[in-house]
């Protein structure tokens, strides 16, 4: 029974989201734009000029020098990544704002948690799209000869976008109520996220850049995987008190 | 580094707790004088509603600073009373304020 | 407020303002003594730090407390939070948000004397060391905290909003704290002799005076807090009365 709820809320969620494509273009593009910026920044500071030499200018693939070594394009990632991520989960319930569903989802005679699942997942889903274009960009601006390495980093991907996912939708019910609420939501999510960049950060570093199998990164996956249950807990626990009337 | 030195920092890192415990005092004690000036104010008006004029109590009270950012709606819905009951209202006011000044406040407060 | 306007206060209502400054100073009384002594022992009887510290360890002594204050004062505003969600009416009002601000400004002071302690230890201001980072995030998210009750006008829903918050934010502390300790090495070198297992008596002896002091000041200041919601609550209800006269 509470399947078929489900069910039934996921498929209008994605319906709604797949209509018009609005917010997963959005996020596709400003992803890959980030990146475009990030790299002709880089290469601009490091070699003194935009485009330097050969095709896309100096230094910026991982190993190179930066400070703090292979790090840095995994934070870069990562950050993008939040960010993109942001952007959609602002729009988490934009329909029901905009066109005044609110009051209509609160009556379906579903458990509110159920509310909670669907909005992630299609969060969830979301994410994933904009990844699956972003990674192979990254790959391809970023790495040269170690982007297949980034398939290796699917586990460390899976496991961070659930987190971004719950804590984002957690967050933007949170404020839905709000006043200021494009303000609001950036400055209560991205510290929530930290833990999440961190081990994300350096796992996909350690992957990437010294090739690292997935065993050593063993150790992140589980503080990832931790946090995720922690945070879907709490949203299971919460999110009755949060959607009330 | 130094000994010289490093009196210095410890004792900057001490002065600094001492002045952020002053900080924090000083902003409760704001907020109690805050807290007591409006307890005073209010029973000043409290006090000189003694010939109640409908709605002079209203606005004396109204005058008295509300409590803050918390308060988000301070407008009571209720209606001036009209003069039909100023007479009703003169007497309880006044055994009211007589039983304040008693110091007896054992009237419950809805009684009019 | 004197005892003759708290009796003067109408039926129903008593003002509790008196007793619980009493019982508060009381507790200001002890932190001053204990803290005061913590400060004497620190400097008189302490032998200076043996490694290579050297004097500047002798800020430890408040540093360390001041720490741990913050996080009991974060893990009051959680067990604050839950019991409202749970029992509306237990816990006192007020208390969380004092208990949050309280935590803030015990942070900010960690954060102070942390980085003064840094400059004089490994001459830097600043080290991604794990408790600096960790004091750091849960400055950022416990400021959030005011960020959200802020843009919510309803008063219930942003209690509950803002209970919730603190519910989630006090999660994030140790769980950012065992993130740090996966940040890649070679950033920064740290060592933190502060809680060596093995420390002479008399510093143990100070530590832990100084730590009861905190503890102390912490409590002396949410009951001050908390008398002081409670009598601004009692006069709003009283102006709420006198308005429907």
């Amino acid at each position: 029974m509470a399947g078929r709820q489900l069910l039934a809320l996921l498929r209008r969620d994605l319906l709604l989201e797949t209509r018009r494509l609005q917010t997963v273009l959005s996020m596709v593009i400003f992803a890959v734009v980030a990146m475009v910026v990030v790299r002709y920044g880089w290469s601009g500071a490091s070699t003194g000029s935009p485009g330097g030499s050969g095709s896309l200018g100096g230094p910026g693939a991982v190993g190179d020098a930066g400070p703090g070594g292979g790090t840095v394009p995994a934070a870069m990632l990562w950050v993008i990544f939040v960010f993109a991520a942001m952007l959609g989960l602002s729009r988490t319930f934009a329909h029901e704002r905009e066109d005044e569903c609110l009051d209509g989802l609160l009556l379906c005679p579903v458990d509110r948690v159920l509310v909670f699942c669907a909005k992630a997942i299609t969060n969830l889903a979301l994410l994933l799209v904009m990844q699956v274009v972003a990674i192979p960009v990254f790959g391809l601006f970023f790495l040269e000869g170690s982007a297949v390495r980034l398939l290796a980093c699917t586990p460390v991907v899976l496991l961070a976008d659930i987190g971004l996912a719950s804590v984002g939708t957690l967050v933007a019910t949170m404020v839905l109520h709000a006043r200021s609420r494009d303000l609001v939501l950036p400055v209560v999510l991205v510290p929530l996220l930290v833990p999440v960049v961190i081990a994300a950060t350096s796992a996909t570093a350690a992957i990437v850049d010294r090739g690292a199998p997935l065993a050593d990164v063993l150790g992140r996956l589980g503080f990832l995987a931790a946090y995720d249950v922690v945070f879907l807990v709490l949203a299971w626990g919460t999110y009755d008190l949060l959607m009330k009337d | 580094m130094n000994l010289e030195e490093a009196v210095w920092y410890v004792a900057a890192a001490y002065a600094v707790v001492l002045v952020a415990l002053l900080l924090l005092f000083a902003l409760l004690a704001r907020r109690l004088v805050r807290l007591t000036q409006r307890v005073n104010a209010l029973r000043e008006t409290d006090q000189s509603t003694a010939v109640p004029d409908g709605g002079g109590v209203r606005a004396a009270v109204e005058a008295v600073p509300d409590g803050g950012a918390n308060r988000a709606d301070t407008a009571a819905g209720g209606e001036i009373p009209d003069p039909g009951a100023g007479a009703a209202a003169a007497s309880a006011g006044h055994d009211v304020t007589a039983g304040d000044r008693e110091g007896h406040d054992d009237r419950p407060p809805g009684q009019v | 407020m004197t005892p003759a306007a708290a009796r003067s206060a109408p039926a129903g209502r008593p003002v509790s303002l008196p007793r619980a400054l009493v019982s508060a100073s009381f507790l200001y009384v002890w932190a001053a003594l204990l803290l005061g002594a913590g400060v004497l022992l620190a400097f008189l009887v302490t032998p200076v730090d043996a490694s290579g510290l050297g004097f500047t360890q002798k800020i430890f002594y408040f540093h360390a407390p001041i720490a741990e204050t913050a996080l009991v004062a974060f893990a009051v505003a959680f067990v604050a939070a839950v019991l409202r969600l749970i029992r509306p009416a237990a816990p006192p009002p007020g208390l969380e948000v004092a208990a949050v601000r309280l935590g803030l400004f015990f942070s900010g002071l960690v954060m102070i004397t942390g980085m003064i302690w840094g400059r004089a230890a490994w001459g830097v201001w600043w080290a991604w060391e794990p408790r600096l980072t960790t004091f750091l995030l849960a400055l950022l998210v416990y400021a959030a905290y005011f960020v959200v009750r802020g843009s919510i006008d309803d008063e219930q829903r942003r209690e509950t909003v803002g209970s919730v918050y603190a519910i989630i934010a006090f999660v994030t502390v140790p769980v950012t704290f065992f993130a740090t300790r996966y940040l890649p090495d070679g950033l920064h070198p740290v060592v933190i002799t502060a809680s060596e297992a093995s420390m002479e008596t008399s510093m143990a002896l100070t530590f832990v005076v100084c730590t009861l002091g905190m503890f102390a000041l912490l409590a002396a200041v949410l009951r001050s807090e908390i008398a002081l919601a409670a009598g601004a609550e009692a006069l709003d209800e009283v102006k709420d009365l006198l308005e429907e006269r």
